[in-house]
């Protein structure tokens, strides 16, 4: 492969097994744009990613950094203000809203609130069926024994076909949304925080049944969490997402275990662990990742995590940084960040951040007190500590 | 009306008046067993509705000139008249028994035509919301502004009494209070998730207003059938009352009410007696219509 294409491998996000062919699911520098009473906001800025068949990727971020908006222009559910998305080689936006609908069943959503998600007045056996009904997918008995066969898959027992949803616990709950997403035998699944708003003792029961479905059914997944661990587990491939824009995407392995922008770093090292580093680690977390969320009203200039970050310069205030491969020419592994290489060598691969030490000399990025518009970054009292 | 006072009822948003909390006394009088009393009322005017022979002594329409006016528990050589009976001899308790039937009948239909017509344009303009909507509430409320009787009193007295015309004229009452509740209630659930869902699941919008929204938004519809079901027949005894509305033979409650009233000062049962029984099915419609709507309101 040569630079040329590694370079537009690496701004598109592709991983290189998965050429252009076998992706089922191509988005192409998606822009959102919402008009609220402050003004005209833009949720996702520029997003491309591709997603072959069999294949997860996991896209992590904070609350409000556009993770749902993007899954909702990819269902095509909020509009699109540039940009593209095709499904098994169809653009979905050029489809009249009935061609659409039509191509629906090949792309499914599991959404966050499994209770909001589900019609209060149907039960579970309507539920389900319903994504055949309104496909018109086989006749009344296949569709009852397809109903039938998703309850198996995603685990729901067999007496609860005809509970309405509140009859049901969160994770029940989460399966019948699960069971509705899978029916129609969809080539992509998009599943938006489906755990968050479970007890964390159902969230590895509801994991594992997407873990086992993705085997089972060859789905392509997009799996949006805020769970970094749950994410890492699923997934094969990992994008991390900032106020509406990528920072780094690359395999699951290389991001956790090299991650090179310091948004990740610190979304990392603010995982909570039992062992000894977990304090200095979210120390660091701390260190790397500094203040409040900016508006999406008024994002930064440049590079947009500049103001929350240690190592910002001037030349992040005043350019955007481009995508990166942030390891050989063939490398996945893309990183926004004009200063990663220099990050990098500050800090050792094998064990990101685990030292209580701050990484060694972060003087030379620390000039960003100059950068116009950034906060000043308390350096000296974070060494204090 | 005025703009505002529109505007205000078009949000469908209700904060609690000094007629409503005398609402809520009265229904926290029902208790949570009194509401059986209030359907064996409705059962039995249904009942003798289906089946008046069995409950009316006498023939309603036999005339017995020398038995005219007789007060309530007075005899003639047939019998007692429990209630009276009015200038031609007929027995009051018979004719409010036969008249049940086109009471209810006018009421019942005419509610349900004007609901069809207000829960099909508040799910629309609910839904969808934009220009549609405001077309459509706009429409109600010039209809709510019109004065309704004014327009049913110079229809009827162009194209002459009839049953059918008071089919059209009654809805017209009624569907913008439908309208109004259901698009209030629409514009609340396609918010919901589930509505996203099932777009995300490609049905159709038809699918999304038939088989999720009015599902959802049923029950309210229910009771508010059940409440305007009395307005309705309220509406209806005015209008024949006022003598455009059920002609003779054909009788209602609203009818005899108007027969009565030139003799009210001889013989007052024929006024009283089928107004009370009106003011009361009116009133058991209501409460029953208010008190089921608190309690899934408290339910859910």
């Amino acid at each position: 492969m040569s630079d040329a294409e590694a370079a537009a491998v690496a701004a598109t996000g592709v991983s290189p097994e998965a050429g252009a062919s076998s992706a089922v699911l191509e988005v192409n520098d998606v822009v959102v744009d919402f008009d609220t009473d402050a003004g005209r906001l833009t949720a996702v800025n520029g997003v491309s990613l591709q997603l072959a068949t069999g294949e997860t990727l996991g896209l992590v971020g904070e609350s409000g950094c556009g993770k749902s908006t993007l899954a909702r222009a990819i269902m095509q559910l909020v509009p699109m203000t540039q940009g593209s998305v095709h499904l098994e080689g169809i653009d979905l936006g050029s489809l009249s809203s009935r061609e659409l609908r039509r191509m629906r069943h090949r792309i499914q959503m599991v959404f966050q609130d499994p209770r909001g998600s589900l019609d209060p007045r149907m039960n579970v056996a309507a539920l389900i069926g319903e994504p055949l009904r309104v496909h018109r997918i086989g006749d009344r008995t296949s569709r009852a024994r397809e109903v039938a066969e998703a309850m198996e898959l995603v685990g729901l027992p067999a007496r609860v076909a005809d509970r309405l949803p509140s009859e049901l616990s969160g994770g029940q709950q989460q399966r019948v949304g699960i069971a509705r997403a899978i029916v129609t035998d969809p080539a992509v699944l998009v599943c938006d925080e489906p755990v968050s708003a479970l007890d964390v003792s159902i969230q590895a029961q509801i994991i594992n049944v997407l873990d086992e479905l993705r085997g089972e059914l060859d789905l392509a997944m997009l799996f949006i969490a805020h769970d970094l661990s749950v994410v890492r587990h699923l997934s094969d491939r990992v994008a991390v997402m900032y106020l509406g824009q990528f920072v780094e995407t690359g395999t699951s392995s290389q991001v956790f275990s090299e991650p090179r922008h310091p948004y990740t770093q610190g979304l990392i090292s603010s995982v909570p662990r039992a062992d000894a580093d977990s304090a200095a680690r979210l120390q660091t977390a701390r260190r790397l990742v500094l203040g409040e969320l900016p508006s999406l009203l008024d994002p930064p200039s440049g590079c947009r995590y500049r103001t929350r970050c240690p190592y910002a310069t001037e030349q992040c205030a005043a350019e955007e940084p481009p995508s990166e491969a942030a390891g050989p020419a063939d490398d996945p592994h893309s990183v926004w960040c004009h200063h990663w290489r220099t990050i990098a060598e500050s800090a050792p691969d094998s064990q990101p951040f685990i030292t209580t030490e701050p990484a060694p000399d972060p003087q030379p990025f620390a000039t960003s007190q100059a950068a116009p518009g950034s906060q000043p970054f308390a350096t000296s009292e974070e060494q204090a500590i | 009306m005025s703009v505002a006072v529109s505007k205000r009822t078009s949000s469908g948003e209700t904060t609690p008046t000094a007629r409503d909390r005398a609402w809520g006394r009265l229904i926290d009088m029902i208790g949570s067993r009194g509401w059986i009393l209030l359907v064996l009322f409705l059962l039995v005017l249904v009942a003798a509705s289906i089946a008046p022979d069995v409950f009316a002594p006498y023939d309603h329409d036999a005339q017995n000139l020398r038995s005219r006016l007789l007060a309530p528990g007075e005899s003639s050589p047939e019998g007692r008249h429990w209630l009276g009976t009015d200038s031609l001899g007929r027995d009051l308790f018979s004719r409010m028994v036969v008249g049940t039937r086109l009471t209810l009948f006018i009421a019942v239909s005419a509610t349900l035509i004007g609901a069809a017509l207000g829960v099909l344009f508040g799910l629309l303009g609910g839904y969808f919301g934009g220009r549609t909507d405001r077309l459509l509430m706009r429409l109600g409320e010039a209809q709510t502004a019109m004065p309704m009787f004014l327009v049913a009193i110079l229809l009827l007295s162009l194209l002459g009494p009839s049953v059918f015309i008071l089919l059209v004229v009654l809805p017209c009452l009624v569907w913008p209070i439908f309208a109004r509740v259901v698009r209030a209630e629409a514009l609340r659930l396609r918010e919901e998730t589930f509505i996203e869902a099932s777009v995300a699941t490609g049905c159709s919008t038809a699918t999304i207003l038939g088989r999720h929204l009015l599902p959802n938004v049923a029950p309210r519809i229910l009771v508010l059938c059940v409440i305007e079901i009395g307005h309705v027949m309220l509406s209806e005894a005015g209008l024949s009352f006022l003598g455009v509305g059920v002609q003779p033979p054909d009788t209602t409650w609203g009818l005899l009410i108007s027969e009565g009233r030139p003799l009210l000062a001889v013989a007052w049962w024929l006024t009283i007696l089928p107004g009370v029984l009106l003011g009361i099915s009116v009133l058991v419609l209501n409460l029953l219509g208010r008190y089921w709507e608190a309690r899934s309101g408290a339910a859910g």
